[in-house]
């Protein structure tokens, strides 16, 4: 069962609910750095930057954790309305908080294929100095359709790390 | 010849008979899609109520910045608007009522003078659109049946994009909401901007949602509810086009059910009615040939008859 200091928190995609739980204590990248909430949080709303979601409490396997998060938004609830069908004791986690987090694109650190995402880093990697060496010698015409591109690729490059992140941390534990 | 018509009858029933075969196994297959489909709808309803509740709460915390990416637009010069149809036909009149819907407002839009820019997903519209002349800005192939958010993302892009650089006024969706397995119903949408949530009717709230007001105004923002409001809204409107896509997958799937339903009963009355005109065929092949046989046979003894006869006559004379 839930731990004093535990609230609720979920993550959910388009997709599916990728976790409904518990948890202590979750830490996620905003714009402003690594921010960690913890039970009875103040009331918040926040664009989540892509980077790992840790999430750590007792009823977690293993203590902790990962996701792989491709940005998003959360939303923190002080005391959010009590679910119609929660019993006693989900109602007392409740009163404890909510998190929320909404990513379009997210994947628990099991779940990524670790080649797949080599593959694609070292990939991003090669395209995006490719990329900015052409734009430093080159420039002038069809300058802009590059910037773009590089810009798409910056984001791959993200992307693959932020996977390898996820899942490399999850070998480690 | 009536033997000829009898052949030509049973190759027809032959036909509608693997027609029907077809139409059913497609019948069956759209059938077993449903429910994966609905399945679809309902795990994307949290992540759209989430972005509900979002979109609540950041417009509350900047009712200024709101008012550009909420409600109803005053004047809308330019428009630009998402038709939503299928890759595939064989579903009745699915792809037609929304063609038309989006027919009939491009005719409005041009009559009272607005400008509107054409997105379309769906080969159908691609193939109606170019038929009649229609400039059609990007269209989007091969998701209509399984549709996954990185297509909308993908159609959202490019849907969004003129209304976040400020070249169009607002973005329409046309497409078919699936209400439930028996009614789908095509409707004309406003994606952008964003339908404003304070007022769903009037001023008025409405009941059961008393608890989430009492917060508002206490929330932190992080970055400026005005910047994050930028970000939310096309964000949240890319949910609508992902919901929307499922829908109309939905939609296009039950049309297709039903369509393919209605044409698998009418190859049973097809092969019925064939084999009532091929049976008479075939019987009256077989009353002519029992004729012909029992004529000639009458003929040749009439005949034989006649010789003996002529003779007889002969002899007489």
């Amino acid at each position: 069962m839930a731990e004093d200091n535990e609230f609720a928190v979920s993550v959910v995609t388009p997709e599916r609910i990728l976790l409904e739980g518990t948890a202590s204590e979750v830490v996620l990248r905003t714009a402003e750095g690594d921010s960690t909430y913890l039970a009875g949080h103040s009331d918040l709303v926040g664009a989540v930057e892509p980077g790992v979601l840790r999430v750590a409490g007792s009823g977690v396997e293993g203590g902790e954790l990962r996701i792989a998060l491709h940005g998003g938004f959360v939303q923190v609830e002080s005391s959010p309305p009590v679910a119609d069908e929660a019993d006693v004791g989900e109602a007392a986690v409740l009163s404890r908080g909510r998190v929320t987090v909404l990513a379009g694109v997210a994947e628990l650190a099991a779940e990524v294929d670790v080649e797949r995402a080599r593959a694609a880093f070292e990939r991003a990697e090669a395209r995006t100095s490719e990329l900015e060496s052409e734009r430093r010698t080159g420039g002038g015409e069809g300058e802009e359709p590059a910037a773009g591109e590089l810009a798409e690729a910056r984001a791959a490059l993200r992307r693959a790390q932020v996977r390898l992140d996820a899942a490399g941390s999850a070998e480690h534990a | 010849m009536a033997g000829g018509q009898e052949r030509i009858l049973r190759r027809r029933i032959r036909s509608v008979q693997s027609t029907k075969k077809i139409t059913r196994a497609m019948e069956l297959i759209a059938a077993s899609q449903i429910v994966r489909a609905q399945a679809r709808i309902a795990a994307a309803r949290p992540y759209q109520q989430g972005m509900a509740r979002l979109v609540v709460e950041a417009a509350a915390g900047d009712p200024v910045a709101a008012g550009r990416l909420l409600g109803t637009p005053e004047r809308v010069e330019r428009a630009a608007v998402l038709s939503i149809v299928a890759d595939r036909g064989l579903c009745g009149g699915y792809n037609a009522f929304v063609l038309r819907a989006t027919e009939r407002l491009l005719a409005d839009g041009r009559a009272e003078g607005v400008e509107h820019r054409l997105f379309t997903v769906g080969k159908k519209a691609q193939g109606y659109f170019r038929f009649r002349h229609q400039p059609v800005e990007r269209s989007f192939t091969g998701m209509s049946e399984r549709p996954s958010f990185t297509d909308a993302r993908e159609v959202a892009a490019a849907v969004l994009g003129p209304f976040v650089a400020g070249e169009v006024d607002q973005v329409l969706l046309v497409s078919t909401r699936f209400l439930s397995a028996g009614s789908q119903r095509v409707e004309v949408r406003q994606l952008l901007p964003l339908e404003d949530p304070r007022r769903p009717d009037g001023d008025e709230r409405p009941a059961g949602e008393t608890e989430a007001p009492a917060r508002l105004g206490y929330t932190e923002f992080e970055p400026d509810a005005a910047v994050l409001l930028e970000t939310l809204a096309p964000r949240a409107a890319e949910t609508a086009i992902f919901g929307a896509l499922l829908e109309a997958s939905a939609s296009e799937l039950t049309a297709r059910q039903r369509a393919m339903a209605a044409a698998t009963d009418n190859a049973d009355e097809l092969v019925k009615k064939y084999s009532r005109i091929m049976n008479r065929a075939r019987q009256d092949a077989i009353t002519t040939e029992i004729m012909e046989i029992v004529g000639g046979a009458e003929a040749l003894r009439a005949g034989a008859a006649g010789d003996e006869g002529g003779l007889v006559i002969e002899v007489g004379s």
